[in-house]
């Protein structure tokens, strides 16, 4: 992680000159620095996104209804409770948390940019990758509430029991939710500086994502006639290698991404 | 050449286009610690691109822009603290009340525990101070966005046409905190239309025509008030 | 002037793959005449598949410089985001768009060869899906270019789906192979398996090669438009400097 400070006996000295003021006691010139301040700056982004949550309900109760809805109407479309309920059932919950997540992210990233939000935070004495993290943990968040309340019903809807692939369910459920919302962040914040704006978010990520779909799908799709994990490491592992890439390019790209 | 005070702000030979715009056309600029620079121009004339290079928010496509000493964009983030930008947009959430913002920014650059409210007081925004952002009006959330820019104490402020929406006792009370501001020996380059309300503030004028410096002009001590 | 007339002149000289243009082009012309009539006529058809197998001596090179394209793409966008040279950024997007054309040739001789010799025209191939993948990829980075005016900002942010695009590719590939592969009703049918006629590996090498001199022929063709396009940019700018001080 980027270290966020150097000695304060680095700043070249004015010849001669004093330094200015203040204009009241502010700011120490020894902030600390490092990794602990950088966090402690992602956790205050984060914080704010969910208080902005606890006022609009749109990342979660808003996309939560959509993905509700995505779940519903492939019930009736797609037959359920037939041999391959497990299969359909696991591609109908990620068709759902896909689109349901990037609209959210979308939204949300469109947000920061109206205000000239993103840019005030830009400011901010911290290394710019943790204003990325604080954005990927609120987007998280919300993802995995709205994850929370889909699978139950999913089961319902399909008719399909979790029993022993429970632990495969949430590894799948994890992994996957964690390389989705995050190349969503990532996208979205080009995205929003396109002339389609958010409304390109989902031709951006669909296409690199595909791999994370597969496995996610089939990952759940095994859980839900009850594998183990131990049967689909390699499902497992491919979602390891692709959301360490995904986040490695996104924080290495953020701070290059977000300047004019 | 060595200076006998180190520039606050230097730009040097700056070109910044946006696609086939140019903006700005080999800049020259250096602003002394503790002036005052009032920038004018028609619109487009690159005022607003001169303040986000000097904030760090955008990158030059040539030449070299320094904030006492530092390249704004590569700067340790903790130097970063000490400039404050105030761009067209308010910086403000517009779901979250005032204050909600206030803290948030506060937050971000660890300032001290009178602070927040040493702001509201001075840009008398007790009133709006729990309301949502989107219920406010211009010249309140002018204010606001204001407040948010200056919270930190920053020593180089960078405002892009702080005057806009403010009625004449909003108008006071910013030039007076303006004021208070510079005599701590920060130093402020503020893009203005208007340059009456800092008439006895400014000890220089820049005008940009083009993306380069028109005019060039130091105001002359008498006509500089006392704050 | 005469300084800054040579200073220009070296500045955008041709430089690299742009000297070679007509070289390139003539060997293309030249192999692709001799792959025509080699695949066509001297090379024996293969036993079991019959003439449609000929499809093969151009579907598996455009599919290599299909990959080859946006291994260019990476390498160009991993420079662009170290540098910042423009260049760089036209050489991601003349790849891109060479790329793509020859990703669609492949999407459209692998059904044509899949017709005859499977039966169907589109079977979930692990290689055929990738290479569908790869086509949704190429088509994502040109629609995100069209997207943005800023030429900084547009080189940028395709940078980081050519990165990404690219580092995606084998991951990808596995996630459709055991996808796919898991299958056994699947006849994945391997033609540069062991055991290849050596008239038949031979044609393929050289289309191999007649395709990638195609490419590099096109790919020079691009470039000097670029150049020719930054040249033009350059003059104006320096017109409107020397008009600028009024």
């Amino acid at each position: 992680m980027p270290d966020a400070t150097a000695a304060p006996a680095q700043i070249p000295a004015p010849d001669g000159a004093t330094m200015s003021g203040p204009v009241h006691p502010r700011l120490d010139d020894r902030v600390p620095g490092g990794v602990r301040a950088g966090l402690r700056a992602a956790g205050l982004v984060a914080a704010k996104d969910l208080r902005l949550e606890s006022r609009t309900h749109d990342a979660v109760g808003t996309v939560g209804l959509f993905a509700l809805l995505i779940l519903v109407t492939a019930s009736f479309a797609l037959p359920t409770g037939g041999p391959d309920r497990a299969g359909i059932a696991a591609g109908t919950l990620w068709m759902a948390i896909l689109f349901a997540s990037l609209l959210g992210i979308g939204r949300t990233q469109a947000l920061e940019s109206e205000e000239g939000c993103l840019d005030a935070l830009l400011l901010a004495p911290v290394a710019r990758e943790y204003l990325f993290l604080g954005k990927l943990a609120a987007s998280l968040l919300f993802t995995v509430a709205v994850e929370m309340a889909l699978v139950p019903v999913l089961l319902l809807l399909m008719q399909v029991p979790v029993g022993s692939g429970l632990a495969l369910l949430l590894a799948a459920l994890g992994l996957g939710t964690l390389g989705l919302v995050g190349s969503g962040c990532l996208f979205a914040v080009i995205a929003v500086r396109t002339r389609m704006r958010q409304a390109l978010l989902p031709a951006l990520v669909m296409p690199v994502a595909v791999p994370l779909m597969i496995a996610s799908v089939q990952a759940t799709g095994a859980a839900l006639t009850g594998a183990t994990v131990g049967a689909n490491m390699h499902w497992l592992a491919l979602l390891v290698g692709f959301d360490a890439m995904v986040l490695l390019v996104a924080v290495l790209a953020f701070p290059q991404l977000v300047e004019e | 050449m060595a200076p006998d005070r180190y520039p606050a702000v230097l730009f040097r030979a700056v070109t910044k286009s946006y696609g086939p715009v140019r903006a700005l056309s080999t800049l020259d600029l250096r602003v002394a610690a503790g002036s005052f620079v009032a920038l004018t121009g028609g619109n487009g004339t690159g005022k607003s691109t001169v303040l986000r290079l000097a904030g760090g928010l955008s990158r030059p496509d040539g030449g070299v822009v320094r904030v006492d000493g530092w390249d704004p964009r590569t700067a340790p983030p903790y130097l970063r603290g000490r400039v404050g930008l105030l761009t067209h947009d308010s910086g403000l959430y517009p779901d979250l009340t005032v204050r909600e913002n206030l803290v948030l920014h506060g937050r971000l650059f660890r300032v001290p525990a009178g602070a927040v409210p040493d702001m509201v007081e001075a840009l008398d925004l007790g009133a709006p101070l729990n309301r949502p952002v989107r219920e406010l009006s211009r010249g309140t959330r002018q204010r606001a966005g204001l407040a948010r820019a200056l919270l930190h104490g920053p020593d180089i402020v960078l405002l892009d046409e702080p005057y806009t929406g403010l009625d004449a006792g909003a108008v006071a009370r910013l030039t007076a905190l303006l004021a208070r501001i510079l005599a701590g020996g920060a130093t402020i380059i503020a893009a203005l239309h208007d340059l009456t309300p800092v008439d006895g503030l400014r000890t220089r004028l820049v005008e940009l025509a083009a993306g380069r410096i028109h005019r060039d002009v130091p105001t002359p001590v008498a006509v500089q008030a006392q704050p | 002037m005469a300084g800054t007339e040579t200073l220009a002149a070296k500045r955008f000289a041709p430089a690299g793959l742009l000297r070679w243009r007509r070289p390139l082009g003539l060997a293309a012309a030249a192999g692709m005449a001799a792959l025509a009539v080699t695949a066509l006529l001297l090379v024996a058809p293969d036993a079991v598949q019959g003439p449609p197998q000929r499809i093969f001596y151009i579907h598996v090179p455009s599919a290599w410089v299909g990959f080859l394209a946006l291994a260019v793409v990476f390498v160009a966008s991993v420079r662009y985001l170290v540098t910042g040279d423009p260049r760089h950024d036209d050489l991601a997007s003349a790849s891109a768009g060479l790329g793509v054309l020859f990703t669609t040739g492949v999407l459209l001789t692998g059904p044509l060869w899949a017709r005859p010799v499977w039966g169907a025209y589109w079977v979930w191939d692990p290689r055929l899906t990738s290479f569908f993948v790869l086509w949704l990829v190429y088509l994502s980075y040109l629609a995100l270019r069209r997207q943005v005016t800023d030429p900084v900002r547009r080189a940028r942010y395709s940078a980081v789906l050519g990165v990404l695009g690219f580092l995606d590719v084998p991951i990808v590939y596995m996630s459709v192979n055991w996808w796919r592969g898991m299958h056994p009703e699947q006849v994945v049918i391997t033609a540069d398996g062991p055991g290849m006629p050596a008239a038949m590996l031979a044609t393929l090498l050289l289309g191999l090669a007649t395709f990638t001199l195609f490419y590099l022929y096109l790919l020079a063709i691009r470039l000097g438009v670029a150049r020719a396009r930054r040249l033009a940019w350059a003059v104006d700018a320096a017109a409107a400097d020397m008009e600028g001080t009024r």
